[in-house]
């Protein structure tokens, strides 16, 4: 009997032209664009139902930015603040890029879900990795306003609007571009455990080569390429040209 | 067909895996959305579809007072245990495939809703054409009577395929004993236990012991012989 099983698959294969061992494309009944509203509308449904997490982070970080703003604070217009102002700008832009260190971790909890979802052919994991991404733009919106304008006032960085807007689009872009380096570690990894790993290691690449810790000159060549790719680097870099460029400051001591 | 036969195709394991933070009626929204095409009919939406399939399903598994709870996980308060499972249950049933596979579903499921499950099943079923295949453990003759077909695996092989009416009388014949009020899946499990299966007085000699037998048995029999021409 067994025989004539597999004798009747081979015969249907043969008829549609492919194996019937063949792995197979689900057909999704909605298409992409649909799939992707879907889980857009889901995606703000949970946090609707679940506001506490991003309340409490925005509020904790807005308190820890009136913290560095109290410790910078009102930097002098002279020379003496060159320091404290490069400290600081560093600072943004490192806390802005890790504070997404751990969303490639949270991830790995949806996994089972969307692989689950993926298998009833209900979406694709792709619709639901861009849903999740839009869905997290008003969070990342609020968290770049509460966490860098109290600290950019308080700090008395360069008082102009062009110079703030730039400040502000560089901290949100910071803020997109962590958590989308550590999704896509952790999409690329088999386990959880292996997904971490290299995420340390590329938060170490990725403050040293910023060029904060090392000035450029000092960076030895075998290494100096990471600067390239570095989107910390790029923002800093631009952070520093929009504090300094066209601007001048006192001297405050003399060296004789 | 066999493009469409891996989507048509639903494997539900063990296992419950929900977002904690969405209501139950909204995790079937997504269900009955995802699998429900935008052009239905002249006078119905696919949004209202959608609705009525999940309505209904949620109406027959006992879900509709507790659609507005959160899932819950275990960090976080929601529906009951079973409740989850019925859940579970739900979200593969609205997705409406051709070919199920149901793995120990019922497991932590109390009779009535283990009962209730397989009767909204076999309705759909019946409904739509579609086939259900399901591993049960501990069913009771009503469960087992809710089937058409049985199939009997010994160590991998097959020695019994067949309608589930026939079964026992197959067994019997063969020189087993059903010991009187013993579901009929109890009975047929059993058969695979060498210390757990009742012979028959004066069958001893003529009942089959090992797999092979038991193969051989069935390849010989009528009942296989009918399969094969149908």
């Amino acid at each position: 009997m067994s025989d004539d099983i597999s004798i009747s698959r081979q015969s249907v294969g043969q008829t549609q032209g492919q194996s019937f061992e063949q792995y197979q494309r689900p057909t999704f009944i909605l298409p992409l664009e649909s799939q992707v509203s879907l889980c857009i509308r889901r995606g703000f449904q949970r946090a609707e139902n679940a506001l506490a997490p991003p309340i409490s982070s925005i509020a904790g970080n807005a308190i820890v930015s009136i913290i560095l703003g109290s410790i910078f604070y009102d930097l002098p217009e002279d020379t003496s603040s060159f320091i404290s102002r490069g400290v600081l700008i560093f600072f943004a832009v490192l806390i802005n890029t890790f504070l997404g260190a751990l969303e490639g971790v949270q991830l790995w909890a949806h996994h089972p879900i969307v692989e689950k979802h993926h298998r009833y052919a209900f979406y694709r994991p792709s619709a639901e990795a861009i849903a999740s991404l839009i869905c997290d733009l008003p969070n990342k919106l609020l968290l770049t306003t509460f966490f860098n304008v109290p600290v950019y006032f308080l700090a008395n960085m360069r008082r102009t609007p062009a110079a703030f807007f730039t400040f502000y689009l560089f901290a949100f872009s910071s803020l997109l571009i962590g958590p989308m380096l550590f999704r896509t570690i952790g999409a690329m990894s088999r386990t959880l455990a292996s997904s971490i790993a290299p995420g340390a290691d590329f938060i170490l690449l990725l403050v040293i080569y910023t060029g904060f810790v090392l000035p450029i000159p000092s960076m030895h060549p075998w290494l100096r390429w990471f600067r390239c790719i570095d989107p910390m680097g790029y923002a800093f870099e631009s952070l520093m040209i929009n504090e300094f460029s066209g601007r001048d400051f006192a001297c405050r001591t003399f060296i004789s | 067909m066999c493009e469409d036969l891996y989507a048509q195709c639903t494997y539900e394991a063990e296992s419950d895996t929900n977002f904690p933070e969405l209501t139950v009626a909204q995790t079937l929204d997504v269900a009955a959305k995802a699998r429900t095409p935008h052009k239905v009919g002249p006078r119905l939406t696919s949004e209202s579809k959608a609705k009525q399939r999940k309505d209904a399903i949620l109406s027959s598994l006992g879900l509709t007072q507790s659609c507005d709870t959160k899932v819950g996980n275990d960090f976080v308060r929601g529906i009951s245990g079973g409740e989850r499972k019925r859940l579970s249950i739900a979200e593969v049933l609205v997705g409406g495939s051709i070919v199920q596979c149901w793995d120990n579903s019922t497991r932590g499921l109390d009779s009535g809703n283990a009962q209730n499950f397989l009767s909204t099943l076999r309705s759909l079923v019946n409904q739509k054409g579609s086939v259900a295949f399901v591993a049960l453990y501990q069913a009771s003759q009503k469960m087992y009577d809710v089937f058409d077909l049985v199939i009997l695996l010994y160590e991998g092989r097959q020695i019994f395929f067949g309608s589930t009416s026939t079964a026992k009388a197959y067994f019997t014949r063969l020189g087993f004993v059903s010991p009187k009020g013993l579901p009929t899946g109890d009975f047929l499990t059993s058969l695979t236990n060498p210390a757990e299966r009742v012979v028959r007085d004066g069958f001893e000699s003529k009942v089959p012991r090992t797999v092979d037998d038991f193969t051989r048995r069935w390849n010989e029999s009528e009942e296989c012989a009918l399969l094969i021409n149908e």
